[in-house]
């Protein structure tokens, strides 16, 4: 299948798809290291990281083109990880992306991966395997709380891979992610520190893609 | 023309073995086809080289006083003999006996539980456990790119000048990829170069009759977990694969040891509780494990099993040069 898609991607003309990643607080980009105020906290992000993969595009409901694996680490420190191009046919008509949230199971059962999958971008459990599939931790000034969400899980009952699916709107794919809605969803969790598979890493997973959208032009 | 030509590249490639096909020399033709997928880490020799150098050296830990060898130590068929719990950063003790380290290809996971799935990516494991090496792949890879020692080894063995995570750690798997074991008495026996005595013959028919469905040859492991019955040491609580799985049905499950080179590796059991080999037949005899009936054998027959048990022993691994501490990472650390 991979090899069709790189013989028709070799053959068939292609154009340059814009993909930005824009992590936002209350609609501002979202910064690290400084205090945000929740509605009964306030909270001082120090880290986050999450691993995106575009997996395909879509025509209403219609499949048009699926893209190779390529996971990208998306990292708020590092601006030049949250925006770049991928190649798509030029003679498809698409209105519709699709993504992964995470590392799929299949890329984890391999051995060790380089670049975006490197274990030295700190995105691999150390002991245990498999990667975290998004990190964010946070500092609660009121509350004397950590937040270390640390998200992952590959294996039946935890697989914690998660898909969006968003309308596109302009050239340049916005993807947006609100990390203030998700950190509002990790205040009402029982749990503060999730850092290994389990049930709630899952739920914590899913409603993390589910707050993805593109904005209206 | 195409095709045929295509069908005889194929019949001609499934027509050697993984040794051949993967580089890796020494890999014993009458063992089953390796777990491990060696064409995602192709053997070489300048990679066998680094990662030998890596596993020996003891700036991979944070205060650079524990190496991999420090647990895994290769006159001990890389376990870690008399000491039933394994050693970390000041003395620091871990929870688990340090498990020998050969025929790895073979493994389907990695450490007592399988927690590690994958060979690569095993050594994160001790490289980050605060009683072990306490250190973290970011500090190590600094570390060896900042050492002059290591930037002719790192050019020969990726062609680059930077060593990063993930060839770390190829590196270290590809050494331990080349840790074989397969000269023990019992594989000559196995190649029709020598004749097992009575004692031994009738050793290996017990072992055949009691032992092999866990411990099955020529690996002597299936390196599936099981429970060995030996009851729950309440001070380390080690729950075994239900760590890792959350299944209440896999507490108390251990990944099963190979039987090979056990004159080198004691103590036994994952937590290292007996320190002679007679005494875990012992255990087998009088308790059995969780699966299965106690084995019904008299003293005379244990001893058979045990003389069988020996021939597993493979000095030539354990005395193998080409594993041992290089001599040049000698000379780079005196002085350190």
């Amino acid at each position: 299948m991979l090899s069709l898609l790189y013989l028709l991607l070799c053959y068939a003309p292609t154009e340059k798809l814009n993909i930005q990643v824009i992590p936002q607080w209350q609609n501002q980009a979202l910064e690290l290291n400084r205090p945000y105020a929740t509605e009964n906290d306030t909270l001082t992000l120090q880290q986050w990281k999450c691993y995106i993969q575009v997996c395909a595009l879509y025509s209403g409901k219609q499949l048009v083109f699926t893209f190779p694996k390529n996971h990208y680490l998306l990292n708020v420190e590092n601006k030049a990880s949250l925006q770049w191009t991928i190649d798509v046919p030029s003679n498809i008509q698409y209105d519709a992306i699709e993504c992964e949230v995470g590392v799929d199971s299949a890329i984890q059962m391999q051995g060790v991966q380089e670049n975006a999958l490197d274990p030295e971008n700190d995105m691999y459990w150390s002991w245990q395997s498999g990667y975290i599939h998004t990190k964010l931790e946070a500092t609660s000034t009121h509350h004397n709380r950590h937040y270390t969400l640390h998200i992952g899980g590959y294996r039946a009952p935890y697989n914690s891979l998660s898909r969006f699916r968003v309308p596109i709107v302009s050239d340049t794919i916005r993807l947006i992610c609100p990390v203030n809605a998700w950190m509002n969803y990790a205040q009402k969790s029982p749990l503060s520190n999730i850092m290994q598979p389990c049930i709630e890493a899952k739920k914590m997973a899913n409603a993390w893609a589910s707050l993805w959208y593109t904005p209206q032009p | 023309m195409i095709r045929l030509i295509s069908l005889l590249v194929v019949i001609t490639l499934l027509g050697f073995n993984a040794s051949q096909r993967f580089g890796w020399t020494k890999l014993p033709a009458d063992f089953p086809e390796p777990k491990y997928d060696l064409s995602s880490n192709r053997y070489k020799i300048a990679v066998v080289h680094l990662g030998r150098n890596l596993f020996y050296d003891p700036r991979l830990s944070a205060n650079n006083t524990i190496s991999c060898a420090s647990c895994h130590s290769p006159y001990n068929a890389f376990a870690h003999t008399d000491h039933a719990l394994s050693h970390g950063l000041n003395d620091s003790i871990g929870f688990r006996n340090a498990p020998a380290l050969f025929n790895l290809a073979w493994h389907s996971s990695m450490l007592w539980d399988g927690a590690m799935h994958h060979l690569d990516v095993q050594a994160l494991a001790p490289l980050t456990a605060p009683n072990e090496m306490g250190s973290n792949l970011k500090l190590v890879l600094n570390k060896i790119n900042d050492e002059k020692y290591y930037k002719k080894q790192i050019k020969e063995a990726f062609g680059d000048t930077v060593l990063h995570g993930a060839q770390f750690l190829k590196a270290l798997a590809q050494f331990q990829l080349s840790l074989i074991s397969d000269q023990s008495r019992y594989d000559s026996m196995r190649r029709k170069q020598l004749v097992f005595t009575e004692q031994e013959k009738n050793g290996y028919h017990l072992f055949k009759q009691h032992c092999n469905s866990c411990h099955r040859e020529p690996l002597f492991s299936t390196y599936q977990f099981a429970r060995n019955g030996i009851g729950f040491d309440t001070l380390l609580n080690d729950i075994g694969r239900a760590r890792v799985s959350h299944l209440k049905d896999d507490s108390g499950l251990f990944k099963i040891p190979s039987l090979r080179n056990t004159a080198y590796t004691f103590p036994y059991m994952h937590d290292g509780r007996y320190k002679h080999l007679r005494e875990v037949v012992r255990h087998y005899v009088e308790q059995g494990t969780t699966i299965g009936k106690p084995i019904s054998i008299n003293s005379n027959e244990q001893t058979d099993l045990l003389a069988f048990l020996r021939t597993l022993n493979d000095r030539h691994f354990v005395f193998d040069s080409t594993h041992t501490f290089p001599k040049s990472l000698r000379a780079e650390l005196e002085g350190y």
